[in-house]
């Protein structure tokens, strides 16, 4: 009605992708340039993850994932970004190490740090980036479109030449005790820790951490009307068009976004005055109730972990047989088309008659059948500004 | 929009040459389908009832909160902008003082919804109809083209302790 589409609107875009999953997958050998295995790894920060299954299928494989799947394990911490370069700290977790860290603050309007494989990327104003003294390029903050007002520093700080003592090193550690003094909120995950390791005297126990250990949420959704997904019904891939197609996309990635934020729009229950809102499940007739469940993990969650995650849903013994689907949400997103995440579905192995296939499924499994059907939805340009 | 259909007919070298005694045919990889959406018929809005300092106004449900935007979009657009339609998709109403308290989902088409947040975002609802309602307004915290990328919210409550 009224034509006038915002330029943040513009930008958010949708990326779509229909694939089959190969057969069988090595864990030790993840098929990484693949959808959806790249988009899980390309995904470094990550704040949110949810995992919708029906119930059913949740009281089946609840042992074994809670058995295979450690909890996702973090700490927040306080501190300036010097104490990065501390010794003890540089040493263990950036030189032989490996960790993640990000720092508060929203791009494209404070200073934001993230630490990812060694490398420290800062995300910087003018006036502060140009008191530094260190090498950055331009990025879009999303103000004036030519006005260069905010700057990207990378630093590999795994280079053999980021040693103390050196001198583009002295630099850094110039500008990290002059200028960008000020102590902020940091989300620290260490990727090689074990859990029956000595805590107390790691490096990062200097600065006072704060312990945390995501513990999974689980949320009933109960008789909640679930469409037709493909291969079930007459909804065949290829028959049908290309507009057809995206639009169904849409509308399934819609209603798990509902389940997600468990709208009683989905309930079977449901009788809400079409004044109020007239959103129907797509497929209203083919659809039925079913219970679902949703599991969810907030914290700061490595992509490895995910993909362990992902890796034990589609391969526990009674994955063929049900589908379900995985959404993550990143942190720190960059203020110009920054990725909000991605959701991946994948769908069972023999939707028309899923009962009959229970005893051969073991051989099945090995023995190269088609793969499992999967979409992923990749998202990017949202704004969200209050959690 | 554009939709390309490829097979990628790479074969997977991660597999270590030694153990490949038999040779295979390789096996033809999957169709892949992609296509990017830029323009979804709807937009989500996540607004937030705000009060006046001073007042105490009822829990939000979800006449109410129609009501409430109603009246901000014939505030700003006059009849055309009652006859936006608006699907109010989830009322959240958890304890006072928390995030989730007086949220409202809701989903409007695309085209309309720069109009919407305007309306929104001007509006201070005075306590015209009965005495229950008072001074309120509307604070928008996410807007986004895709439901899915909202939900989960932007993460900033993890630094805090």
């Amino acid at each position: 009605m009224f034509e006038e589409v915002d330029d943040a609107s513009r930008r958010e875009k949708c990326f779509t992708t229909i694939a089959q999953l190969p057969a069988f997958i090595d864990p030790k050998q993840i098929p990484g340039k693949r959808l959806p295995f790249s988009t899980i790894q390309n995904h470094g920060f990550v704040h949110s993850v949810e995992v919708i299954l029906p119930k059913e299928f949740y009281s089946q494989i609840k042992p074994s994932l809670e058995s295979k799947l450690e909890k996702p394990r973090y700490a927040r911490v306080f501190m300036a970004p010097s104490a990065l370069l501390e010794h003890d700290f540089f040493n263990t977790y950036i030189k032989s190490g490996n960790i993640l860290m990000i720092s508060e603050g929203r791009s494209g309007s404070d200073n934001v740090f993230t630490l990812q494989d060694g490398v420290l990327r800062m995300e910087l104003g003018k006036e502060i980036y140009e008191r530094t003294g260190l090498t950055g390029k331009p990025c879009r903050s999303g103000g004036r479109k030519h006005a260069k007002e905010r700057f990207l520093v990378e630093l590999n700080l795994r280079l053999p030449s980021m040693l103390h003592g050196k001198k583009g090193f002295e630099r850094i550690v110039w500008a990290f005790t002059n200028v960008l003094t000020q102590s902020m909120a940091w989300l620290f995950h260490d990727l090689e820790s074990n859990p029956g390791q000595d805590e107390g005297t790691k490096p990062i126990n200097k600065v006072q951490p704060q312990l945390i250990t995501c513990e999974p949420q689980e949320i009933d959704h109960e008789q909640i009307v679930t469409p037709p997904f493909f291969n079930e019904k007459g909804k065949v891939l290829e028959k049908m068009s290309e507009g057809d197609l995206q639009e169904y996309c849409g509308s399934l990635s819609e209603w798990l976004a509902m389940v997600q934020m468990a709208s009683p729009r989905l309930s079977g229950e449901d009788d809400v005055d079409p004044y109020l809102s007239r959103y129907a499940v797509p497929d209203a007739d083919g659809s039925q109730a079913c219970d679902l469940m949703s599991l969810k993990w907030h914290g700061l969650i490595s992509s490895r972990w995910i993909m362990q995650l992902f890796l034990n849903l589609l391969q526990s013994k009674a994955s063929n047989l049900s589908w379900f689907a995985l959404a993550v949400a990143t942190l720190g997103k960059e203020a110009v088309e920054g990725r909000d995440g991605f959701t991946v579905m994948v769908l069972s192995r023999e939707p028309s008659e899923p009962k009959e296939a229970e005893e051969s499924q073991d051989i099945k499994g090995t023995s190269g059948s088609d793969g499992r059907m999967t979409l992923c939805w990749e998202l990017m340009g949202a704004s969200v500004t209050e959690p | 929009m554009t939709q390309d259909t490829h097979c990628d007919m790479e074969i997977d070298t991660n597999v270590p040459l030694t153990e490949t005694v038999k040779r295979k045919a390789p096996e033809p990889k999957p169709k892949t389908l992609h296509f990017t959406s830029r323009n979804p018929p709807w937009t989500y809005l996540k607004l937030k009832l705000v009060p006046q300092p001073g007042s105490a106004p009822q829990p939000l449900d979800p006449l109410s909160a129609r009501t409430y935007l109603s009246s901000a979009l014939s505030q700003f657009l006059g009849l055309t902008g009652t006859a936006i339609p608006i699907d109010i998709l989830k009322i959240e109403n958890g304890p006072c003082a928390t995030t989730k308290h007086d949220i409202v989902w809701i989903r409007v088409p695309r085209e309309d919804a720069s109009a919407v947040v305007s309306a929104v975002s001007s509006w201070i609802g005075g306590g015209n109809n009965s005495a229950g309602s008072a001074d309120v307004a509307w604070r928008v915290c996410a807007k986004g083209n895709f439901l899915g990328a909202l939900v989960a919210g932007s993460g900033a409550d993890l630094f805090v302790p």
